[in-house]
């Protein structure tokens, strides 16, 4: 068998962010996207949608998807401000939050508390006794 | 110069096609294995990638392996209206490199269904001719899990520690049971300690971006690897079969394959060829396969090869459990996916008005490594990111997953008026579910729905009656059968073709049935089964 890196020598270092450069939106449009997202998650004592890059994360993804980004565009300029359930765009933008917000290193560790997908030498499963049968 | 004569190819290099280049290698057999990609370097696994650092590194110019075929490198086709989402890895260990690792026996409520109810053929076994060699396939791969065996779940001698289940699903567990319905711990193909010096499972829970230590089973490290350690296996990468070839009786001489770097055409000679390029690609392979003898594709004389194509419905249904809702968050990665299993149980009690039956699954429970169920929970502002935040950690889900009848006119034709880049018919896959699963999905849920019920869990908002796309369990059987009438069947009990006695097919297209079960463990002691036939058939001269 070839040569197996035992997992717990395994450099688990991050991959450090680099500068993002805006490929869709303008400078304006990616501030009023800004102040939409972080009306749907909020900077509370956690970070909110906008300082974990959200609009970037929106502008990345549109940049990747021509028909996505019609859709985004069309509807942001349609959109009078306010925030509905009905509101197809707002649905749009609904759903692109939560994928970018509960994805970055803010929502995902500072907000929700993960540590997962890193070495464990034992995994001890539920260990509280009210749980078991 | 005369070419070179192989003993036999073997086309594919996922589970099905390891297991015969090894079986057949380790009894002295010379094999040359036709992969249609190359070897996915380890090394270059994305799996402790986190998910935030995956767009910079992109931005970097780095990419995550490519385990997955792009259709439009190779198209496939669909009439329209009914999609069906195929899934196809090419490259060294094929879809092993990335399954779900569920290995469930099949029972003789499985083998011995069609019998019972009279819904097209029985399979040639029973679970007394594959017991064996699921006891052998445990050995050799490493199976975890419990020793609570049912009647649709046979039991096995040879496995790995359980892993310890989360807190829902012991939540679930318990549940179940006070609605009588059997949860059990999972049976699933991953190291919960070092076997066959593979080392063991470190939990971080990412294996669907391929394991970094190959501490759950893939072909190519647990099968080709040591195969051709042994001097027996040589692997051709980049081979594209189209065909196999036969001479003027009829009988398999060789493959026909395009080279997928330079779209060079080539032929290579064999005395046997096995075929293990997954369900629909083999069969794809042996419609093609026209010639003189077999003017409807190889071993195609009883006209089963492309029909009965049998998949898997599913669904998902997801909810909270009130015990976790607002608790810590938990590390709950275990081994990736679930750590408990509901087998099949409506066998039992009052007779339903459908056949056959379903399972289910759970996949992860507690912490994920996004919060997508966000989605469906109302509002904006603090009052959702609370929301999110209070059942994160509560998350449970039930996945099941029932069987879809084998009916003729479910079928994969190759298609003349669409051709690959190298000339070859594609495929055209024509297929939907009857009725007997719009009567089964009810009942799976009806189950799902009791059971996080009995949990109290609070269940976010499900379409009663929606089933995932077609394909989407990535569970396709059936459209090259065995059987004991070669008039309704291609193959025998051991994967040989009725018509062509040097032409096995090894993988899921085989399978009479497709059972609610997982297939991979089945396909793998069906081709060492296969393939220790092969060896004593070769050995006495008659193949």
């Amino acid at each position: 068998m070839a040569a197996v890196p035992l997992a717990a020598q395994h450099e688990h270092t991050e991959t450090p962010a680099g500068a993002y450069t805006l490929k869709v939106f303008s400078p304006e449009e990616r501030d009023r996207v800004a102040a939409l997202v972080d009306q749907i998650i909020p900077r509370t004592e956690t970070p909110g949608a906008s300082d974990a890059k959200v609009p970037e994360f929106i502008d990345r993804r549109l940049s990747m998807d021509a028909k996505l980004k019609g859709r985004f565009l069309a509807g942001l300029r349609a959109f009078d401000g306010v925030l509905t359930e009905q509101n197809p765009f707002c649905k749009l933008l609904k759903d692109m939050t939560i994928d970018g917000y509960y994805r970055s290193k803010e929502g995902l560790t500072q907000e929700l508390g993960w540590h997962g997908n890193t070495f464990l030498a034992e995994f001890k499963g539920c260990t509280h006794p009210e749980h078991q049968e | 110069m005369m070419q070179e004569v192989h003993d036999v190819i073997v086309i594919g290099s996922g589970a099905s096609g390891g297991m015969a280049a090894w079986n057949l290698t380790r009894q002295g057999v010379n094999v040359l294995l036709l992969d249609a990609g190359t070897r996915f370097s380890r090394e270059k696994f994305w799996t402790h990638v986190k998910p935030w650092e995956w767009d910079a590194r992109v931005d970097r110019g780095e990419k995550p392996p490519q385990f997955y075929l792009d259709t439009k490198e190779q198209p496939y086709d669909t009439p329209k209206g009914q999609p069906f989402d195929l899934v196809r890895v090419w490259g060294r260990g094929g879809k092993t490199n990335v399954w779900g690792r569920v290995s469930l026996r099949y029972s003789d409520l499985d083998f011995a269904g069609p019998e019972k109810d009279s819904w097209e053929i029985p399979w040639p076994i029973r679970y007394k001719d594959i017991k064996p060699y699921y006891d052998r396939v445990d050995q050799l791969i490493g199976v975890c899990g419990g020793t609570d065996d049912q009647d649709s779940l046979p039991g096995s001698a040879y496995m790995l520690p359980a892993p310890a289940p989360r807190c829902g699903e012991r939540l679930l567990q318990k549940a179940g049971k006070s609605i009588g319905v059997s949860i059990v711990a999972g049976r699933r193909a991953v190291l919960t300690q070092p076997h066959n010096g593979h080392p063991k499972c470190h939990f971080c829970g990412n294996c669907g971006r391929g394991c970094d230590v190959g501490a759950f089973f893939n072909s190519s490290d647990y099968l080709i690897e040591p195969a051709m350690a042994s001097g027996k296996l040589r692997v051709m990468d980049n081979a594209v079969v189209a065909r196999v070839l036969v001479n003027d009786e009829g009988k398999a001489n060789g493959v026909q394959y395009f080279d997928r770097e330079t779209g060079a055409e080539r032929t290579l000679r064999a005395r046997v060829v096995v075929v293990a390029a997954s369900c629909i690609d083999s069969t794809r392979i042996l419609l093609n396969s026209k010639s003189h003898a077999h003017p409807n594709g190889i071993g195609n004389s009883s006209d089963v090869i492309g029909r009965y194509l049998s998949e898997q419905i599913r669904f998902h249904m997801y909810g909270f459990l009130p015990e976790l809702i607002g608790g810590p968050t938990q590390n709950d990665d275990g081994i990736g996916g679930e750590h408990i299993y509901l087998p099949r149980f409506n066998h039992r009690g009052t007779k339903r008005d459908y056949l056959r039956g379903f399972g289910a699954q759970f996949w992860g429970s507690g912490a994920q490594a996004d919060a997508g169920f966000a989605k469906a929970l109302p509002g904006f502002g603090v009052d959702l990111k609370t929301a999110v935040k209070k059942r994160y950690p509560a998350l449970v889900a039930l996945h099941p997953y029932g069987e879809v009848l084998p009916r003729a006119d479910n079928r994969v034709k190759v298609d003349e008026s669409h051709k690959d880049r190298y000339g070859v018919p594609v495929a055209r896959i024509d297929y939907r579910i009857g009725d007997n699963e719009q009567k089964m999905a009810v009942e799976m849920y009806d189950t799902a729905e009791q059971v996080l019920r009995a949990a109290r869990a609070e269940i976010l908002p499900f379409q009663r009656g929606h089933l995932d796309v077609a394909g989407s369990a990535i569970h396709e059987h059936g459209t090259c059968r065995m059987g004991s009438d070669p008039k309704r069947s291609a193959l025998n009990g051991f994967c040989q073709m009725h018509d062509v006695p040097n032409v096995f097919v090894v993988d899921g297209a085989a399978f009479t049935t497709a059972s609610e079960k997982n297939p991979t463990l089945t396909i793998l002691a069906l081709a060492w089964r296969a393939t220790d036939y092969l060896a004593q058939e070769m050995r006495s001269g008659r193949v």
